[in-house]
């Protein structure tokens, strides 16, 4: 599992693990829906079109057992896509911790970005939401500036809650910063 | 009437083209189910959602390989 290769700082504790909104996953996922229909669409249309019979010189029925081998064979390959996108989807995640932020981007099968930030070199966490769905749905991009010239920045599309995402990563910075400074948050509250 | 069980440019068995195509879609079928389980098993971060998605994976893919395969004997 994910987390014996990750090897959390003794101490550390994940507040959040966060994936992608759902509406993502969604939206993909009907992509191979409509794949998968599209076998039968054709040949609805055909058996719609009984003149193309006759033009093709084609008997459908007689061809029964070949259309199905044709259309199973479509279906496993769409089906396939279908795991490909859930499985790209389960495994690009961002765990939140009290001390960093993990950010695992699943690019592809063979294509796997793993980038840590730690909160003490966090400089601001922008949020953007753009565009009618996601508004209406609550989610958008978020993007941290880190303060090393040479660390890149880091964004995520899709984050689901992102103003709220937003205030943990802020509350857990600045708790952090204050632990660093030597003054335990947790005497505080 | 032409007959589709051959084709008229290259003279292409259909029984030929059957076979071929199960066995490319067989062959990408365990594939990426090796790809597909090592992900999981290597990167997951819940075992139920892990063994939710391998059951899922299963029933939905596998029956339609044994229909594939049944009818391969049917056409060839």
């Amino acid at each position: 599992m994910l987390y014996e290769k990750v090897e959390l700082e003794p101490g550390e504790e994940v507040l959040r693990e966060v994936r992608k909104h759902w509406f993502i996953i969604v939206s993909e996922l009907f992509g191979v829906f409509l794949m998968l229909l599209f076998p039968f669409f054709i040949l609805f249309i055909l058996s719609l079109i009984p003149q193309l019979h006759t033009l093709i010189e084609v008997d459908l029925q007689k061809y029964t057992a070949l259309i199905t081998f044709a259309v199973a064979g479509w279906s496993i390959l769409s089906l396939i896509a279908g795991f490909m996108i859930w499985t790209h989807y389960y495994l690009d995640l961002w765990i939140i911790t009290d001390r960093r932020i993990i950010a695992i981007d699943q690019i592809h099968f063979f294509n796997r970005n793993v980038s840590i930030f730690r909160l003490e070199r966090l400089q601001d966490i922008e949020v953007h939401i753009n565009g009618l769905i996601p508004t209406l749905l609550d989610f958008g991009t978020l993007n941290a500036q880190t303060a090393g010239h040479f660390e890149s920045n880091f964004n995520q599309k899709g984050m689901p809650d992102p103003r709220k995402l937003q205030a943990l990563i802020q509350q857990a910075m600045d708790e952090r910063l204050r632990e660093l400074q030597g003054l335990d948050p947790k005497i505080h509250h | 009437m032409s007959d589709i069980n051959q084709f008229d440019i290259a003279v292409i068995p259909i029984d030929t083209v059957v076979m071929l195509s199960f066995y490319v879609v067989t062959g990408l079928y365990v594939l990426f189910t090796a790809v597909f389980y090592y992900h999981w098993k290597t990167y997951s971060t819940d075992a139920k959602v892990t063994n939710l998605t391998y059951l899922l994976y299963v029933i939905t893919t596998l029956p339609i390989l044994i229909v594939m395969g049944t009818l391969l004997l049917v056409l060839v």
